[in-house]
């Protein structure tokens, strides 16, 4: 039997890595073009936390989504190969000067080990107003060493990759059972999808070890602490195709997060980066038969995470998987 | 589980009897202060028992079902109570009870001749601990359906130095004394038996009181620790009384999003495992040890019967499934034959029946156990070995397909010498098939090309069916569709051979011919499950989603009805629908992009779906 999946960035690859472990005996090829730090997910923080306009098909499938998520990415933490993996526990705080819906999170505040409110003294933790506020401890995933880490599975487990740039499904067609779309943004091309849309996002990564819990204030600004340095942000431009580094945003980024975090002062920076987060919502994981000149292809669809695609790819590769496997299992019977 | 409860320590009490506990035992490392005499025997010997007795509220997991207990606790504590019934705390407690019955006995017997040294120190301290724990939750229900809200009992565990209010007071020596009647409900005689539980008891009279941490009144053993009991712990603040709440309500709302992670925890794990294993059945062999597993695993090996067929005693059962049949309502037919079988299991034609029937009804699984069942009574049993073989194709299972294929030649007069003595081997010994590995597709198909070849101016009906499967086995769907038309010629009034042409041309994508093809099958047997089942996967190939359900459903609700046309009782209507139908219906939902339907086809809710697919009753 072969799968196929399309797109090396997190969502790909722990698609293709729940594929081999549901069909052992498959061949599994990743298709892409751009992998490791040329991806979106390179960009990312990785910090566990859906937002709250996250969504599925529905609120069900959603949170399935969500738990699942967790529990796979919990799974690793607990494992020696954590540290390899790039996945660690990390606590977080979350203050807002306006609004108390902010600090709330109705996905992982039962999901997660701790999520509370912080107290009064908490509250004072970090200059400014801060007038709600909530801490969790939850899960972090480095993609510049999940990544790797993740490929190097995929190729134990027997897997292939070919770069290769896929402009149309007919490029697939006839060789593959079935084929998993984790394009990302590619799927506006590849799919002509218009309801995705790029929300820019650009962060500064500094070497600052002292800082050992992440901070969110008002959701704009943030502190994540990772396995390579701290990462701060950010900023969430809709609609927004632009990829370079913005010094603009750069200084604001770095203002903000000085004032939540005066230490952070002359921190060095290791590197800035933008990412195009593909968003869409609803998030698109559902099966396609498309019929094309040179035959069926049976497609997944699973793009669309936004910026979310860290925290919810195993989620959505679990989810997938299954409709890889009603797939499969909807043949016409002797 | 609650993994949670086992891995953390017990963080306290939200009721009175936690607390009580705390009361009492606020130092833990009083000394041995050498008392002379007898007492200090008792004391000193069992030292190490007190002070774990004393010093922990959570102890760790012993081999009372802790987990049970612990999770009872906070279950009581969401106030939930109406979910769950306390139902296991007292059985848990009789049975610490009954176990511990000699080492209480010991215990007080020390304890009253004061001197004779206990010597069962750890397995006392362990089981003390025990009867700790599993006796402070049985009147945790009593206490909360007092009132007083949780909240109260979280601050009691932080302002442990505040002097007892009357009102706590009170608390405590009601959550004494229930503890005591609860513990040992019925049988005050055990009462004695148990020094901690006089004590309690005392608590609950009244005799003894505890008072900011100290215990005054009668009982020997509970004074005696008050003079042992030193020093002050640190003093509870006021401002912890605030934090505790919010702590108290949030431990509250966050239990069930435990009980929710852990089941989703608990249920991903079992399905990882049973996926692992179904995945491990697939062919194409990659080691040679998976290829041996591949070859000779079965995971169909026995028939699952539906629960309960309580009607194992319909008379002629067998020949009411035959009649079913011959009306071409298999579903009936196939209640039938599994109430016959239930009633007579050494009868290899019910099974036969039964399997054919099955495989029919879209229920491939258990057409392969019950055909291996009449297999084992018979061996040489052609038309078992080839439906056999079909079914196992339509798994994936193409290893096994093959054996059948190849057992099936061998079996048959008339080509058995064309069986090469390599394949018979393989048959033979599984040692050496281990070696070997099975007969190859391509092997196999020689094989019956050769026999077809045998008698070229006459159709073999057998051979060519067995060669259509073979060609779907290698995606040659045009040659399988060439050898399923000649079968068809020599056997046009079979409905299976029919809808295997059918397939073999919906797997060719020639879908306009095969519904021809299924419409034939359909005609001479109307309730013909997998027919109609293939019709539905022609529709979802021609993106006539609509159809396609409605085509699904029908199947199901024939299978569904089944039960009343065939008069026969099941405990769980749904298990007589086939799984496989249910998929590709789900397949079918997503595909709509009605996903909101998913939780009724995974809870097998016909009603709902009926009623979103309307459709005139035929």
């Amino acid at each position: 039997m072969h799968l196929c999946v399309i797109g090396a960035g997190v969502v790909g690859l722990t698609t293709a890595l729940e594929l081999q472990r549901e069909f052992r005996n498959a061949n599994v090829t990743i298709l892409a073009d751009r992998f490791e730090q040329d991806t979106c997910s390179d960009v990312a923080a990785g910090l566990f936390r859906p937002g709250t306009s996250f969504s599925g098909p529905t609120e069900e499938i959603t949170r399935k989504w969500i738990s699942d998520a967790y529990l796979y990415w919990d799974e690793i933490r607990r494992t020696a190969d954590a540290s390899e993996a790039g996945v660690a526990q990390l606590s977080a705080y979350i203050f807002s000067s306006t609004d108390p819906s902010i600090v709330r999170n109705r996905y992982i505040e039962k999901i997660l080990p701790v999520y509370r409110a912080v107290t009064e003294q908490e509250l004072t933790l970090c200059p400014g107003d801060w007038k709600y506020g909530s801490f969790y401890t939850t899960v972090l995933t480095e993609c510049r060493l999940f990544q790797p880490w993740a490929t190097k599975k995929f190729l134990r487990n027997g897997g292939r990759i070919i770069t290769q740039k896929v402009e149309s499904f007919q490029q697939v067609a006839g060789q593959y059972d079935v084929v998993v779309n984790c394009t990302g943004m590619g799927a506006k091309k590849l799919c002509t999808d218009y309801k995705l849309v790029p929300i820019r996002g650009q962060v500064i990564k500094v070497k600052a070890p002292w800082v050992k819990t992440a901070f969110y204030a008002d959701y704009d600004t943030y502190i994540i602490p990772g396995f390579q340095g701290v990462t701060l942000g950010g900023c969430r431009n809709y609609d927004s195709y632009n990829t370079e580094v913005c010094k603009h945003d750069s200084a604001a980024i770095r203002e903000r997060c000085e004032a939540l975090l005066p230490s952070l002062k002359g921190a060095p920076v290791i590197r800035e980066a933008v990412g195009l987060r593909p968003h869409r919502d609803p998030v698109r994981v559902e099966p396609e038969l498309l019929d094309l000149v040179r035959g069926r292809v049976k497609v997944v669809h699973n793009y669309g995470h936004g910026g979310y695609g860290v925290t919810t790819s195993p989620g959505t590769a679990i989810y997938a998987t299954g409709l890889v496997t009603d797939m499969l299992k909807s043949n016409s019977k002797l | 589980m609650s993994f949670k409860d086992l891995i953390e320590p017990e963080c306290g009490g939200a009721n009175p009897l936690m607390n009580l506990g705390r009361q009492v035992t606020r130092d833990v490392a009083f000394q041995d202060e050498g008392f002379s005499g007898a007492r200090s025997a008792f004391i000193g010997s069992d030292n190490d028992l007190v002070k774990e007795f004393m010093g922990q509220i959570a102890p760790a997991p012993q081999s009372f079902r802790m987990d049970v207990l612990l999770k009872e606790m906070r279950d009581i504590d969401a106030q939930n109570f109406h979910q769950r019934q306390i139902v296991p705390g007292p059985p848990v407690i009789e049975e610490v009870n009954r176990s511990d019955l000699d080492w209480a006995k010991e215990f007080a017997v020390d304890s009253s001749a004061g001197g004779s040294s206990a010597h069962h120190g750890h397995r006392a301290e362990s089981k003390l601990t025990s009867i700790w724990s599993s006796s402070h939750l049985a009147p945790i229900e009593g206490t909360i359906s007092d009132g007083p809200s949780n909240i109260l009992y979280a601050k009691d565990f932080f302002d442990l130095n505040e002097p007892k209010s009357e009102e706590e007071q009170v608390s405590i020596r009601k959550a004494a004394g229930e503890l005591v009647e609860v513990a040992y409900g019925h049988d005050p005689e055990k009462m004695k038996y148990s020094e901690f539980l006089n004590f309690v008891g005392n608590v609950g009279d009244g005799t003894v009181k505890i008072d900011d941490g100290m215990v005054s009144g009668g009982n020997v053993w509970a004074s005696q620790f008050d003079q042992l009991a030193a020093g002050p712990s640190k003093a509870a603040t006021k401002e912890e009384t605030g934090i505790a709440e919010d702590w108290a309500k949030a431990f509250e709302e966050g239990k069930k999003g435990d009980q929710e992670a852990t089941d989703n925890y608990n249920k991903q794990f079992w399905e990882r495992l049973q996926d692992e294993w179904r995945s491990l059945s697939e062919n194409d062999n990659q080691h040679p040890w998976l290829s041996e597993f591949s070859e000779f695993y079965d995971p169909y090996k026995e028939y699952k019967f539906d629960e309960e067929n309580p009607m194992t005693n319909v008379e002629n059962a067998f020949e009411k499934g035959k009649a079913f049949l011959a009306q071409g309502d298999i579903p009936s037919a196939v209640l039938c034959f599994e109430a016959a079988v239930k009633q007579d299991p050494e009868n290899p034609e019910i099974w036969e029946l039964l399997g054919f029937s099955q495989a029919e009804n879209e229920k491939d699984p258990n057409a392969i156990a019950a055909l291996n069942k009449a297999l084992s009574f018979n061996p040489n049993n052609m038309p078992v070995l080839m439906a056999l073989a079909v079914s196992y194709t339509n798994e994936s299972m193409q290893n096994q397909a093959l054996k059948m294929l190849v057992k099936w030649m061998k079996c048959s007069p008339k080509y058995e010498s064309l069986v090469p003595p390599v394949m018979m081997v393989s048959e033979e010994s599984p040692l050496a098939s281990s070696l070997m590995g099975g007969p190859s597709l391509q092997e196999v198909q020689d094989l019956f090309i050769k026999a077809v070849q045998q008698s070229p101016n006459e159709i073999d009906a057998d051979i060519q069916e067995a060669l259509g499967v073979l060609f779907n086995l290698s995606s040659e769907y045009d040659k399988a569709v060439d050898c399923f038309r000649a079968a068809v010629q020599v056997r046009p009034n079979s409905s299976k051979t029919w809808n295997r042409l059918g397939a073999s041309l919906a797997n060719g994508n020639r879908s306009v011919e095969a519904v021809e093809a299924y419409q034939r099958a359909l005609d001479i047997q109307p309730g013909f499950i997998r027919a109609r089942y293939n019709v539905g996967i022609i529709c979802i190939n021609l993106k006539a989603y609509k159809e396609a359900a409605e085509h699904l459903l029908t199947a199901l609700n024939h299978q569904a009805s089944s039960i009343a046309r065939a008069g026969i009782n099941v405990s769980s209507p749904a298990n007589q629908m086939s799984s496989t139908i249910w998929t590709t219906l789900r397949m079918v939902m997503s595909l709509m992009g009605r996903q909101d339907l998913q939780q009724a086809i995974d809870n097998r809710d016909l009603d709902v779906l009926n009623r979103e697919f309307p459709m005139s009753s035929d």
